[in-house]
């Protein structure tokens, strides 16, 4: 091994001049293009047509050196033919860039210099065609047979000859310099250079053969060169003809993130968790359909495909149906502009397209047969110039004969294995990949079949596939501890269940409860924090199909309870127990558990330490005694709450450094235990104090602690102060201050996806406005939400709670101090493209309403507890979903619709486009209305197909546009095309009977993109967009019922009445420039960039704030909000308009007004953007703010 | 897998431009990374069997402020993208004359142990997180905290000497789980010259502050505000710049002497951040990458693949999620400078082509200057290949966290372990037992400290130097 690593390095070292020179002195003979690209063109010599490899050496020699170490790894190729080499580890630098393709790899450096582009062995050139073998080819063997100085008539054996890259000007001149290699031969494997590298194998054996000889007589070595390469190369010559590349998905063949081809090439490169798999068999990728890719090369330019005539031919196994799916693309399909080709799927039928020169438009053939998921299948797509055609297993499954002449290619596109990636979209397949073949020539049908037949027999058949298991309702994940946490879901029948959970690094753990039940409840325990877990429900087998539900996954990084209280604190508050009955009693007078507690006036720490151990708030201690200060902190670092629980603040005057309205609990333990009142003026505290429920309980109990102040100690303590419906109260525990702190006078709420049900997409909020500043940052960061929200639901706050959604994650804040109440892992609640649909929660009071599938929960808004379920109406179990979620206090309205039509947005989905697939609208069937104390259904309503989008709730009506075309409900899915949902009307339903009050049939069909409604003042407001991106808007006179009208005019009083419309063009023309929600603030419509007056239609301004990103206008009373670089805020009494700068929110409805607060919680997550934060935010109008 | 990967990019010239460090004694480590430069090394050899000698540990594991990157960017695809904001998930330790330093973001103290020991010896509240190390200048500690103030304490005692607001104003509010400063102090601190220079803020739009103070005496000597970008991860300095890491975003640029902004450099952020003699590395961006910004300018030079990198006069280390390697540094900067010569040449020729046009009595000169240029062309790649030639070695390295270097002895912290490599071959020389991700690591007198996201601070020491300890303290 020594003597071939010397060799080697010898090699190395004595080439490289050597072929720079050579490359120098013949550089006159060259054609001017040549020289231009520093000599590197192949000439002819004559009679044997073969190439000048000297040149070709320089040309590698001057690129890298790491060619030659792919020539050495190439003798493995021929799998086990050759004695092996070993890698000669530390002599030779690497190939430069692993992942890229065997001919770039080899020689990547920019060989033409700087007066054109950088040309590249292995790239294509633009016309030109066999470039790929170039790129194999020249590597290899001019490396080696030019060191070597082998004997020249190896180059001319004629089984081993060399096809350089040439642009058509080049062969021509090739050509006509009077060589017998005509342009089509040079660029034919099968005459020309061999891909394979069981072709280079003989060579180089003789190569080696003659370089270790060196002790034999010239002429000795050259006999034996020639009869070993006799001998040699029938062992190798296992070429298939027209073959440009093999790669085979096995183990063996995966080297770190590249699979090396069997023949030909490039490279391909993976990323991704891609699973390589040999036993049990056949060999293969596993693709997950998520995250994984296979590049054969990230550009066209740098692929090897052929110009007309193509075959793909593949082994595939597919476990999901996507809409579009490839085995192998190199493709655009974006709008009008279709190029290149592909073999893959649309949606359960194998399809190969191509587009050629002379349609220039990508022909979808597909087979009229669907595939089985699961199912191993030999695919293969061909084109000869003039027929397409696809076979699946060995049989001819579609054929058309619209396409002819060379391939029509895109400038560029990345050429994929697994994956339908162009410009515009990237789709995974999900299930595993043999083995792709990629030729230069159209296979036959027969041989086609005969390679069906040949190998069939490796690819077994299916096990029986799973049966869905649909779950009735969860599963949800709690925790229990950081350690712990509890999986629950039901099921429709009462059967044993096993969990099975994967841990990280793919071992499998089944758990469960024996016996049979509808109710379930599994126990994770020793969870890892920080790591990703998934986890599925087994059911007992059905027959030979197992029965499993969807994969469900569980992040033990979303742990968002309060750090741990350690067993010292125990010990230090020991004894303590009259301290611990009042601290519980605080606690439950005020009902604070959660958010900020503030200890004014401390004496040593203990009532703190007792409230951080009965409750999960964080304590502030404020003393101005550093005496004290010092106990209190000795007392919470004894017990181990110092800093993350607790912590002691020291006051250095009469004013308080903390912000307003953020403290939960207000006490004082000096009052408690000395009977002083804190040492800070009243005025400090009720500045503090938070809106909707904060608690200042300031007092000493009765025979306990110290001495009580008196009621006029209070007295003048108080004066002065607006503590907020403060009470001095003597009681049987004391005398004690007590003030609870109301909501904001003049705040608003935002408890439905645009603001309330109205639709109008504006809280209502006077507060807000003027110059804003953080009242709080922090959790939930980008790690939780889904990828920059694709139209998401959006976040809802009413009582002085925040709830958001993030990637099936959900969570409850304090919407005033940022504090995380709860978050609750559910994994079935995902909606997306609300443009399309609607939300999937609502909240009103101390509630959340979030559909679940087919039930609708309500969660207690303080804790997050699962406390009430309402059922669709009229449910068959798997049939129906719940759709639209909206509530009040006098009923709880939802709507039904088909199971599983909502959109998920999981592939990262943009929704921008007009496709069926991304403006079809999700439709309802039903309408109902439940009491929500009573659960008691009050009516229901049934006619048309009920686009979500338009549901509408204010003054006492349900308004909604349906479609009754008879079509729309008969089909089997509730997400339906422009073209079923005909005959639109506009509907208004009484919201206390469901009785129809009045319909208007309209012509809505202009709203292709979406189709939105909103209410405010008597008017009913459609609005949409056409496919060429035109806002159409149509105003309804809509009068509630029992108010005649919203004028004094008989016209005003006939409901349904067309009061204006209008027609423009989108002002902003990109990002979601053409899906804007509209706003109605006061008596003024916005839409678009525009405003008009609501109920006279005139155009106000057209100069609304410019957006540019996806987001979506929200509004307050006086001001307007919008993302553009970052949140924006545009200030309508002042029509300033200002943005927080490094900071940005989602792509639809993210900065909502509630509270006399501007919420942002986080939603711009996977931005590939420098924003500098990301976070969840609250901002306060600094007009409400002391501090 | 990430690998090493030069970009094609052109290198300046060297600027002799010296690394800035405390001058203090040679052993020391006395702030984050060993100097303000951040380079991570330190000249003193480390002991080629240590063992733990000593470990202390936190009542609560670290309270870093950000939870981390999302899961992926859906729109390109990009999957497992790396965090950018690192610099709180462990508690940085720093050493000078014997004694062991750090901030605690759990509860909101600087510590002072016993180097030999482990020993407390001193703790000092603020009122907010602790969340970067402090710094040790002439005999007192200097840190900043969450709650928006500078504190400065004698070494030794731990007794205060100054504390002063680096924020505008004290206004404190829930902030990252916490009640603190409008404007944290997440920076550190970095003392130079008698003069303290650090930062204050969170929200541009609430002013970001650059403060520079009087060492001795707390007293402010100017403020600067930035009112585009926060200021977060550990502050850098040459003598007469300041750098300051911008949270997700890029470093900005200041003056020393005013704290003026000169520029803010390009890349795809990240509060990573070194200097070299030349240039400021920093990343890691989404994808785990450095990128390499010459001294005076705004554009990147150069980018790799990796997320630390350790620079030495001779040899750079790249380390990224899977790999160590090492490059011949003056080799590279050898050829890179021929290199950039020829680019400039290249530049011109192509101006002077383009000037000529397309007249047929400028044919001769054109086809001279074209053959020129192709001649160049040839030499650049022949560069461009030496210097992707440049690596020494390159090692898998299942310990991505964090990289210094001591004397020969390259360190990268991992999950549970520490390993030491020699810098000369990337061998393994030994591997130690942490608990939790060693996101932190420190080395003085001959000792490794490891600072990991458990809370723990573990100190290694060769076996003599731990006997020489042990009969030390039995005397006591």
């Amino acid at each position: 091994m020594n003597t071939v690593l010397r060799w080697l390095r010898q090699l190395m070292a004595r080439k490289v001049g050597a072929g720079t020179t050579r490359a120098a002195q013949s550089s006159g003979a060259l054609p001017r293009d040549s020289q231009q690209c520093g000599g590197f063109s192949p000439t002819h010599e004559p009679p044997g047509g073969w190439l000048d490899f000297q040149r070709l050496a320089e040309g590698r020699f001057r690129g890298t050196n790491c060619g030659f170490w792919r020539a050495v790894e190439s003798l493995h190729e021929p799998e086990g033919k050759l004695p092996p080499l070993t890698r000669p580890s530390g002599t030779l630098s690497p190939p430069r860039r692993r992942g890229e393709g065997w001919g770039e790899g080899c020689a990547s450096s920019k060989f033409r210099g700087t007066n054109r582009e950088p040309w590249r062995l292995g790239e294509s050139i633009p016309g030109g065609e066999g470039q790929g073998e170039g790129g194999l080819g020249h590597t290899l063997r001019a490396t080696v047979l030019h060191s070597v100085e082998i004997n020249p008539a190896i180059l001319r054996f004629p089984r081993f000859p060399l096809t350089p890259a040439l642009s058509p000007g080049e062969r021509e001149k090739v050509t006509t310099a009077g060589t017998n290699l005509t342009p089509e031969a040079s660029i034919q494997p099968e005459t020309g250079l061999a891909a394979a590298p069981e072709r280079r194998a003989p060579a180089l054996l003789v190569l080696f053969t003659s370089r270790f000889s060196k002790d034999w007589s010239p002429a000795l070595r050259f006999a034996v060169s020639l009869v070993t390469l006799c001998v040699a190369t029938p062992l190798f010559a296992q070429q298939e003809p027209g073959l440009i590349a093999h790669w085979r998905f096995a183990p063996e063949r995966s080297l770190g993130d590249n699979v090396k081809p069997v023949a030909g090439g490039p490279e391909v490169t993976f990323r991704g968790p891609v699973k390589f798999i040999a036993d049990p068999g056949p060999p293969r990728a596993e693709l997950d359909g998520q995250t994984t890719d296979l590049t054969v090369a990230p550009d066209l330019s740098k692929a090897l495909l052929p110009t007309q005539d193509v075959s793909v031919e593949s082994w595939v196994r597919m476990d999901r149906a996507g809409t579009w799916g490839a085995i192998f693309g190199a493709l655009q399909d974006n709008g009008e502009f279709e190029r290149g080709f592909l073999l893959g799927n649309r949606d359960s039928a194998f399809c190969f397209a191509l587009a050629s020169e002379k349609t220039k438009k990508l022909n979808y053939l597909a087979s009229a047969k669907a595939f089985e998921l699961g199912r191993w299948y030999h695919v293969v797509g061909t084109y000869d110039g003039a027929a397409l055609k696809l076979y699946v297993n060995g049989t001819l499954a579609a054929e058309a004969a619209t396409e002819s002449g060379p391939i029509a290619y895109p400038p560029k596109a990345p050429v994929t294995i697994g994956s339908y990636q162009d410009d515009d979209e990237h789709y995974r397949l999900t299930g595993a990949i043999h083995e792709v073949r990629l030729f230069r020539r159209a296979l036959a049908a027969g041989e086609i079949g005969s390679r069906y037949a040949a190998r069939k027999a490796e690819f077994p058949e299916p096990a029986p596939p799973p049966k869905l298991l649909r779950l009735a309702y969860g599963p949800f994940v709690e925790w229990r501890d950081r350690n712990t946490a509890v999986v629950s879901y039901e099921t429709d029948a009462a059967i044993s269940t096993r969990l099975e959970l994967e841990l990280p690094g793919g071992k499998k753990v089944s758990l469960g409860q024996d016996g049979t039940r509808t109710r379930h409840e599994v126990v994770l325990s020793n969870l890892k924090p920080d790591l990703e877990h998934h986890y599925r429900i087994l059911a007992p087998a059905d027959g030979a199909n197992p029965v499993q539900s969807k994969r469900y996954q569980f992040d033990t990084t979303f742990y968002w309870e309060p750090p741990m209280v350690p067993a010292a604190a125990a010990k230090v508050a020991a004894g303590d127990t009259k301290l611990a009955k009042v601290a519980a009693d605080l606690l439950k007078q005020s009902g604070a558990r959660d958010g900020y507690c503030f200890v004014l006036g401390a004496v040593d720490g203990r009532l703190a330490l007792e409230l951080v151990r009965q409750s999960r708030m964080d304590v502030i201690v404020v003393e101005s005694d550093p005496a004290r200060v010092a106990a209190v902190r000795k007392t919470l670092d004894r017990a181990g709450v110092y800093g993350a629980r607790a912590s002691v603040h020291h006051a250095k005057g009469n004013e308080l450094p903390f912000g307003d309205m953020m403290a939960n609990l207000i006490v004082s333990e000096s009052a408690l235990l000395n009977g002083e009142p804190p040492f800070v003026a009243a005025a400090e505290v009720a500045r503090l104090q938070r809106p909707v429920g904060g608690a200042v309980l300031l007092g000493t109990p009765n025979r306990s602690f110290a001495k009580q102040p008196s009621r006029t100690d209070w007295e003048k303590w108080a004066a002065g102060a607006e503590l907020p419906l403060a009470k001095l109260e003597a009681g049987e525990d004391g005398l004690w201050l007590r003030s609870i702190r109301p909501a904001l006078v003049g705040a608003g709420e935002w408890s439905h996806q645009y603001g309330s049900a109205d639709n109008s997409a504006c809280s209502q909020d006077e507060l807000v406005g003027g110059e804003l500043q953080p009242a709080w940052w922090g959790d939930p960061g980008p790690r939780p939400m889904p990828d920059r929200g694709n139209r998401n639901p959006a976040p809802l706050s009413v009582n002085g709670r925040l709830f958001v959604q993030g990637n099936r994650v959900l969570f409850g804040l304090d919407a005033y101090n940022g504090a995380i109440l709860w978050s609750l892992s559910a994994p079935e609640v995902r909606r997306a493209n609300v443009t399309r649909d609607c939300s999937n929660w609502a909240a009103a009071g101390d509630r959340v309403y979030l559909v679940h599938g087919r039930y609708c929960l309500a969660l207690d808004g303080q804790t997050g507890a699962r406390s009430q379920r309402f059922e669709v109406v009229e449910n068959t179990p798997g049939a129906y979903d719940w759709g639209y979620v909206s509530v009040t206090k006098d009923w709880l309205i939802g709507s039904r619709q088909k199971s599983g039509g909502a959109y998920l947005g999981d592939d990262g989905e943009w929704y921008e486009d007009y496709a069926p697939d991304q403006v079809s609208r999700v439709t309802s069937d039903r309408l109902f209305a439940y009491e929500p104390a009573t659960g008691k259904l009050k009516w229901t309503y049934q006619r048309g197909a009920i686009l979500n989008s338009t549901i509408t709730i204010a003054d006492g009506m349900v308004l909604f546009l349906e479609s009754r075309n008879p079509a729309a409900l008969a089909t089997n899915t509730c997400r339906l095309p422009n073209e079923v949902l005909t005959d639109q009307v506009l509907v208004a339903l009484d919201a206390n009977t469901g009785r129809e009050l009045w319909q208007k049939a309209h012509d809505f069909s202009a709203c292709q993109f979406m189709t939105y409604l909103v209410y405010a003042n008597s008017t009913a407001v459609v609005t949409g967009t056409d496919k060429n991106k035109n806002y159409h808007t149509f105003a309804f006179n809509a009068p509630p019922p029992g108010r005649k009208d919203a004028g004094d005019s008989v016209e005003d009083a006939i409901p349904g009445r067309l009061l204006w419309s209008d027609t423009h063009k989108e002002d902003k023309g990109h990002h979601s420039g053409h899906l804007q929600h509209p706003l109605i603030v006061g008596s003024t419509f916005f839409s678009d960039q525009r405003s008009f007056d609501l109920r006279a239609g005139k155009l106000l301004r057209t100069d609304l704030p410019e957006r540019r990103g996806c987001g979506v206008m929200s509004a307050a009373k006086n001001a307007v909000f919008f993302r553009h670089h970052f949140h924006g805020m545009w200030d309508l009494k002042s029509d300033k308009r200002i943005q927080f700068e490094g900071i940005r929110t989602g792509c639809w409805l993210g900065l909502i007004t509630s509270g006399g607060m501007l919420l942002a919680p986080e939603s711009s997550a996977g931005c590939s953007c420098t924003h500098a934060i990301q976070t969840s935010v609250g901002y306060f109008p600094k007009s409400l703010l002391k501090r | 897998m990430r690998n090493f990967h030069l970009r094609s990019v052109l290198l300046s010239p060297l600027l002799a431009l010296a690394l800035v460090a405390p001058a203090l004694h040679a052993a020391d480590w006395p702030t984050y990374a060993g100097n303000y430069a951040r380079s991570g090394v330190s000249p003193d050899p480390l002991p080629t069997s240590p063992a733990e000698a000593w470990v202390w540990r936190s009542a609560q594991p670290p309270q870093p402020a950000w939870q981390g990157e999302a899961k992926w960017d859906g729109y390109n695809k990009v999957f497992d993208m790396t965090p950018r904001q690192i610099f709180d998930r462990a508690f940085h330790a720093v050493v000078a004359q014997g004694r062991v330093y750090f901030g605690s973001s759990a509860d909101d103290k600087v510590y002072c142990l016993d180097a030999k020991t482990g020993r407390e010896l001193w703790s000092s509240y603020t009122e907010g997180p602790v969340r970067l190390a402090p710094t040790i200048a002439d005999g007192r500690a200097y840190f900043g905290s969450d709650d928006g103030s500078v504190y400065c304490v004698d070494a030794v005692t731990g007794q205060p000497v100054w504390q002063t607001l680096a924020a505008p104003k004290d206004r404190r509010i829930p902030g990252n789980g916490r009640v603190i400063s409008n404007w944290p102090v997440r920076t550190s601190v970095v003392v130079m010259s008698g003069t303290v220079y650090t930062t204050a803020g969170m929200f541009p739009s609430e002013g970001v502050h650059l403060v520079a103070f009087d060492a001795k005496t707390g007293k402010e000597l100017w403020r600067q505000v930035q009112t585009d970008l926060p200021a977060q991860g550990y502050l850098l300095a040459s003598k007469s710049r300041l750098y300051v890491p911008a949270g997700r975003n890029n470093p900005v640029v200041c003056e020393l002497a005013t704290g003026k902004r000169q520029r803010v450099v390009e890349g795809a952020g990240g509060t990573y951040a070194l200097l070299t003699d030349d240039m400021l590395v920093f990343g890691p961006g989404k994808n785990g990458q450095l990128g390499a910004v010459e001294e005076g300018q705004s554009d990147q030079l150069a980018s790799f693949q990796g997320n630390h990198m350790i620079v030495t006069p001779t040899r750079s280390y790249l380390h990224s999620d899977t790999e160590l390697s090492a490059l011949d540094r003056a080799r590279y900067l050898d050829l890179a400078r021929q290199r950039k010569a020829l680019a400039k040449r290249q530049s011109d020729i192509v101006k002077e082509i383009r000037k000529l046009g397309e007249k047929p009595e400028n044919a001769a000169k054109r086809d001279a200057l074209k053959a020129e240029l192709t001649g160049i062309g040839t030499k650049v790649d022949e560069l461009t290949a030496g210097m992707e030639n440049c690596l020494v070695w390159k090692i898998a390295c299942r310990w991505p966290l964090s990289l210094v270097l001591a004397g020969e002895t390259v360190v990268a912290g991992g999950e549970d372990e520490v390993t030491g490599f020699n810098a000369a071959d990337g061998k393994t020389v030994w591997t130690l037992p942490v608990k939790g991700k060693a996101y932190g690591l420190a080395t003085a007198d001959g000792a490794v400290l490891v600072s990991t996201d458990a809370g723990t601070i573990h100190c290694f020491r060769g076996p003599g130097q731990r006997a020489a300890l042990e009969s030390k303290e039995g005397r006591r």
